[in-house]
């Protein structure tokens, strides 16, 4: 039985995400929105939103959050406003998908998906190490991977 | 490892891209043809091609990216360019494979695969990829097939008859309408040149028509008439071309069924994963003992407008012959039945529906005449055609009342009921019910009856409920299902004991 947690780097990845995205808004609101009043509303919304999201908000849920790893089972914790507690065994798995970003093992947007009968479990913001050895340990992942050759 | 079909990146580059055919169209169509006629149109639209340039090589990118490793028990796909999307599917988890043939991609060798598993609570295809032959035909090796030794030689080919009479009783005259509507939206404007004149000239027909026979109908109405039964008849077209050349082969493992004719589709459906049958029938069907068979399966049937179609039309009592193995039976009593005695839980709400369309009527029909005179007609007409399908649901509900009611034979759970207007026959095995619901209202508590629902563990959320059920037996149902329900409130013991 293994615990995991989130990676720090990605709390990083996210807040300097939000940094463009924020900035995106602001721009936007500027060029199609013709009223300064509603400009300005919108420009403080979106700031506010993007700092709440990544200075408040990721931190406590990175903080809440704890993966479990055994060898027939996988359990999901954490939550900021609402804990959540899931378990979903190996037997019930039907498929699953990994999400890698750009660079992640330096961001750390690495994310597994479990889909089992009646929903999915994802395991969020993991680093790369940590979906590698996830994966290797999962019931999935014991076949023999195709040549590198494409046709 | 391979690519999908470079057919892919046609739709990877813009969903609506060929919606950029009609501008082009409609600026040939203003053009008047001459020496310089392709220069000067490049001097035009140099920009709009530049953009369409960059679509292209977008989804080109997006194709090369996406690739498919088969491995010898999973299937693994590839896919994203800046988030790389990794997909494991274990051959032995795969339902329903489908392979898909349309006519359009027959000519550039292409074949739409899909491959889905129980999981997730959508009915949402869990892979699917368009691929050429060679990497089709290698995946389905891995996806068990009918034995030819091993294939039951009771099932036989269903008629052109019974093909025939399915797409009678599942056409509807809403989805001919649906097809008509969506041809007039995508095609825009020369779409709504063509309808507006063809419906301009079905309305001074049918006013003629209407005038010579000297009928007091409003003329409005002849005119719906023929346009659902039109759109009626494009339906059950749609039908026919959709389950012609219908084949179906099954053994101890695996049932094979193929048809189509413009869309050729072939599915291998795993008998294990099956979550249960279900004998469908609408009222006229019963009357002449007819029954279709479909069966509820992760994969097959989830595409928009398939049904998870098994035996299209066949007579009930030889519904058994060669299907044991899939669990359809025929001939087979009810053990529970639904109390003639709560008629009122089928009969009531329809019966209300049915009266009450008469008061509302006569109650609004001064509003009508006063307020928007030209319409008085129309509205008596939309009276009659609300009050015919409330009295067909009456009568199919005095028929559900007479035949609901659940049993068990061996280790399967037959339920028989109702909804809206069909009749269902569900057959699954006990070890699939997922969730049992007894309901019990205050009028129902005093004469000890019930209404009793069923889930089996399947994608969909599908409820089949008994109405008017005796109490006593639907607690046995229940403890026979595995599940102790008490519906009497039990005093609690507070020693701790």
């Amino acid at each position: 039985m293994k615990d995991y947690y989130p990676d720090k780097r990605s709390l990083w990845a996210i807040k300097l995400l939000t940094i463009p995205l924020v900035a995106a808004i602001w721009a936007a609101a500027g060029i199609f929105i013709p009223f300064d009043t509603i400009v300005n509303i919108v420009r403080t919304a979106a700031v506010i939103i993007g700092v709440v999201f990544s200075f408040i908000y990721c931190p406590l849920l990175f903080r809440s959050l704890k993966y479990t790893v055994t060898d027939s089972e996988v359990k999901r914790s954490g939550g900021v406003f609402i804990k959540k507690f899931q378990s979903v065994r190996y037997s019930s798995v039907q498929y699953i998908t990994t999400a890698r970003s750009f660079l992640s093992q330096y961001t750390g947007l690495n994310f597994i998906v479990y889909f089992v009968y009646g929903g999915q479990l994802r395991l969020l913001f993991l680093s790369r190490s940590d979906a590698d050895e996830i994966m290797a340990s999962a019931p999935l992942s014991q076949a023999e991977r195709g040549s590198g050759d494409v046709s | 490892m391979y690519h999908e079909h470079p057919l892919r990146i046609l739709k990877y580059s813009a969903k609506n891209i060929w919606l950029l055919i009609f501008p082009f169209l409609r600026g040939l169509r203003t053009y008047h043809f001459s020496k310089d006629f392709f220069y000067s149109w490049i001097q035009g639209a140099w920009k709009d091609i530049l953009v369409l340039g960059v679509i292209v090589i977008f989804g080109f990118i997006r194709w090369f990216f996406s690739r498919i490793e088969i491995g010898n028990d999973m299937l693994i796909h590839h896919d994203g360019v800046f988030i790389k999307l990794e997909t494991y599917i274990p051959f032995d988890n795969v339902s329903c494979a489908t392979v898909e043939n349309p006519l359009h991609f027959a000519v550039f060798g292409a074949k739409r695969l899909s491959c889905d598993t129980r999981a997730g609570i959508y009915k949402a295809v869990d892979i699917r990829l368009l691929v050429n032959e060679k990497v089709c035909d290698e995946v389905m090796k891995h996806i068990p097939d009918v034995e030819d030794k091993k294939s039951s030689s009771d099932l036989k080919r269903p008629s052109a008859l019974s093909l025939l009479l399915f797409s009678v009783f599942f056409s509807s005259g809403f989805s001919g309408t649906v097809y008509v509507a969506m041809f007039f939206f995508k095609g825009g404007d020369i779409a709504h040149d063509i309808i507006s004149m063809s419906l301009n000239t079905l309305t001074k027909e049918t006013a003629k028509l209407t005038d010579k026979l000297l009928l007091k109908i409003p003329s409005v109405a002849p005119m719906i008439g023929v346009f659902f039964l039109g759109s009626w008849f494009v339906s059950f077209i749609v039908n026919l071309l959709r389950y012609a050349r219908f084949r179906l082969e099954s053994d101890d493992d695996c049932v094979k069924i193929s048809y189509g004719i413009v869309n050729h589709i072939d599915y291998r459906i795993k008998l294990a994963h099956i979550n249960y049958t279900d004998i469908r029938q609408k009222l006229i069907m019963k009357l002449f003992g007819a029954v279709t068979v479909n069966i509820s399966c992760a994969g097959y049937g989830a595409a928009k407008n398939r049904m998870p179609v098994l035996v299209p039309v066949r007579r009930e009592k030889n519904i058994g012959k060669g299907f044991e193995s899939i669990g359809v039976r025929s001939g087979l009593d009810t053990r529970f039945r639904a109390r003639k005695a709560g008629a009122g839980s089928y009969l009531l709400p329809p019966v209300i529906a049915a009266i009450v369309v008469i008061p509302l009527y006569h109650l609004s029909r001064d509003a009508v005449n006063s307020f928007f005179p030209k319409l008085t007609e129309l509205f008596h007409f939309a009276a009659v055609m609300a009050e015919i399908p409330l009295v067909w649901l009456v009568i199919v509900k005095i028929a559900a009342l007479l035949t609901s009611g659940i049993s068990f034979h061996d280790d399967m759970i037959m339920i028989r009921c109702s909804k809206w207007n069909s009749f269902h026959t569900v057959i699954g095995n006990v070890g699939k019910v997922a969730k049992v619901e007894i309901e019990q209202n205050l009028l129902q508590k005093m004469s000890k009856r019930c209404a009793v629902s069923i889930w089996f563990g399947s994608e969909e959320y599908k409820r089949f409920k008994v109405k008017a059920m005796n109490e006593e037996e639907a607690l046995k149902i229940a403890e026979k299902l595995g599940y102790k329900i008490t519906l009497r409130k039990e005093k609690l013991d507070n020693s701790g004991e």
